[in-house]
């Protein structure tokens, strides 16, 4: 393989894991922007997607039931987690509420630990079939299946947010929390299904992503940082620039790890994640303007 | 309709209201003047239900509503016109307006558009604009929006904080000229907070007056014209020590 071949193979194993973390990058800014928390939990419902999926796939469920009912029971947990921690403490300063988002992090992953073990379980690829062969560089069918229902939820985001009436409140709420509420836009209702729509996209992150790197119970922690590191490229405040980032993140860590060592690869992120919180805090794409969704 | 009795309270550490009673009456417009940093602002919002009073009570078509939240009492019907408009930028004009309703529409979407294009029609200029970012607007027409977008949420009581803040002389006259018929068309009484004095007694029919969180003189407008400490402090010829202070 010569180095032309072997960078392109590196940018598009980096463009699966880039969709993959868009998908915990948009519901990170989705919760951000809607409640104000920054909920470093995220990652953990990527995980129990993944391991909901794999595990029910090992029982032998047809692999589409194993996805849908992956997303449905992330979301669930995501819900819970809602009602249970950032609920509670809704008048809570905004750094107390981070922590208690890390505490439920944990509290997950432990529960994961006791539920299915350390050892990683495997999942079916979405379909069989050989890699298909792009100038020289093969690209799995996961990642297509990755990279579609990636756009397929960006559009349904999208038509929500600019076509529905709900979509327009929660807009509303993002540009005026206080205002909103004025108008009988409830807060507390927004928080929870912002939270279960965080949730669901999240574990649809992982189940995707389950077929390719195994789900274990800790695989959570890392995508939550990598979704943090991805919105905060998009500048936190914006869905669409979070995705770029996180596509970015995906081929810069992939080039780093193929070209350099594989040690290198969270290195570089973290490097990245330093780098913008103190050059441009407000993202690449940062404008005077007020917020998007 | 809307009565507020003995009403305390604080600003984080800090004493804003010392005990404000008032209320306004079925269709009556209430003014609320005095000079910057007496209250007024707090007042409306505590009624409204933003600020829960540390005492004192908030009485709402004969139910005590001491501390319910502002989602809760705008279903009823107490609806707030917040201070500098603040109206949702980055949406259209319709869709300001449709918000306003967000309590009501998707139970009734027919009847909604019928009151939105009762709006448009008392507010033409909103008619021009509908497809505009409301955040492009003029002050004068965001104003409007913010009014109208009250409106939609069908107030009984449709309480209007500093409604002339940055608008021009002309601007405000034409705008507070509307207020009295707004009232009868739509069925609701209104309070109207303000520093402009002349203008809210030009529509107002009773007033308070607020200064240091309390109420220093109250009564028909009429009755506050002719009342030697108002017409020193607010309705006087020469530009008075009290908006001198805090002149913008």
């Amino acid at each position: 393989m010569d180095a032309g071949t072997m960078v392109l193979q590196l940018m598009l194993s980096g463009l699966t894991v880039g969709a993959i973390y868009a998908l915990v990058a948009v519901g990170f800014v989705l919760i951000y922007n809607v409640t104000g928390v920054l909920n470093f939990a995220q990652g953990e419902f990527a995980a129990v997607g993944a391991l909901t999926g794999a595990w029910l796939s090992m029982r032998g469920l047809p692999l589409w039931v194993c996805v849908v009912l992956a997303v449905l029971v992330a979301a669930a947990v995501a819900a819970g987690v809602e009602r249970a921690v950032v609920h509670p403490a809704r008048q809570s300063r905004p750094m107390t509420v981070i922590m208690l988002t890390i505490g439920a992090g944990m509290a997950l992953r432990g529960a994961a630990l006791l539920v299915f073990g350390t050892d990683p379980l495997a999942m079916p690829m979405f379909t069989e079939g050989e890699p298909i062969s792009i100038g020289g560089a093969t690209i799995l069918w996961q990642t297509v299946w990755a990279l579609v229902l990636c756009l397929l939820f960006f559009a349904a985001l999208v038509f929500f947010f600019e076509k529905t009436y709900t979509g327009k409140a929660v807009r509303a709420n993002v540009m005026n929390r206080f205002a909103a509420r004025l108008y009988g836009i409830r807060p507390t209702t927004l928080s929870f299904w912002v939270f279960v729509v965080g949730g669901a996209v999240s574990g649809l992150a992982g189940v995707v992503v389950a077929p390719i790197t195994g789900a274990t119970y800790d695989m959570g922690l890392m995508l939550s940082m990598k979704g943090f590191v991805a919105a905060v490229i998009g500048g936190l405040n914006n869905a669409a620039a979070a995705v770029v980032g996180a596509v970015l993140l995906g081929v810069v860590e992939s080039l780093a790890t193929g070209l350099l060592s594989s040690g290198y690869g969270d290195v570089i992120s973290f490097a990245l994640l330093l780098a913008m919180l103190l050059v441009r805090p407000s993202g690449l794409w940062s404008r005077a303007e007020g917020k998007r969704v | 309709m809307l009565a507020a009795i003995d009403l305390r309270v604080y600003r984080g550490p800090a004493p804003v209201l010392h005990g404000v009673t008032l209320q306004v009456d079925e269709g009556e417009i209430v003014a609320v003047v005095g000079p910057n940093g007496a209250g007024k602002s707090t007042l409306l919002g505590a009624l409204a239900g933003c600020f829960p009073p540390a005492a004192g009570r908030v009485m709402f078509a004969g139910e005590d509503v001491t501390g319910t939240a502002p989602e809760t009492l705008v279903r009823r019907g107490l609806v707030l016109v917040p201070e500098r408009r603040q109206v949702f930028p980055g949406l259209t004009v319709r869709d300001n307006l449709l918000l306003g309703a967000y309590h009501w529409y998707r139970r009734n979407k027919g009847e909604a558009a019928a009151l939105l294009d009762a709006v448009l029609a008392d507010f033409p200029r909103l008619r021009e604009r509908i497809g505009q970012l409301a955040g492009s607007l003029s002050g004068g027409e965001q104003q409007m929006l913010a009014i109208g977008r009250g409106i939609m949420a069908r107030p009984r009581v449709l309480l209007l904080d500093e409604p002339s803040l940055g608008l021009a002389p002309k601007v405000v006259t034409d705008l507070f000229s509307r207020f009295r018929q707004l009232c009868t068309r739509y069925g609701t009484a209104m309070i109207l907070v303000e520093q402009n004095v002349r203008a809210a007694f030009r529509v107002a029919d009773r007033a308070y007056v607020l200064e240091r969180g309390r109420v220093v003189r109250e009564g028909p407008v009429e009755a506050l014209r002719e009342d030697p400490h108002v017409v020193g402090a607010y309705l006087g010829k020469r530009l008075p020590a009290a908006l001198r202070a805090d002149a913008r």
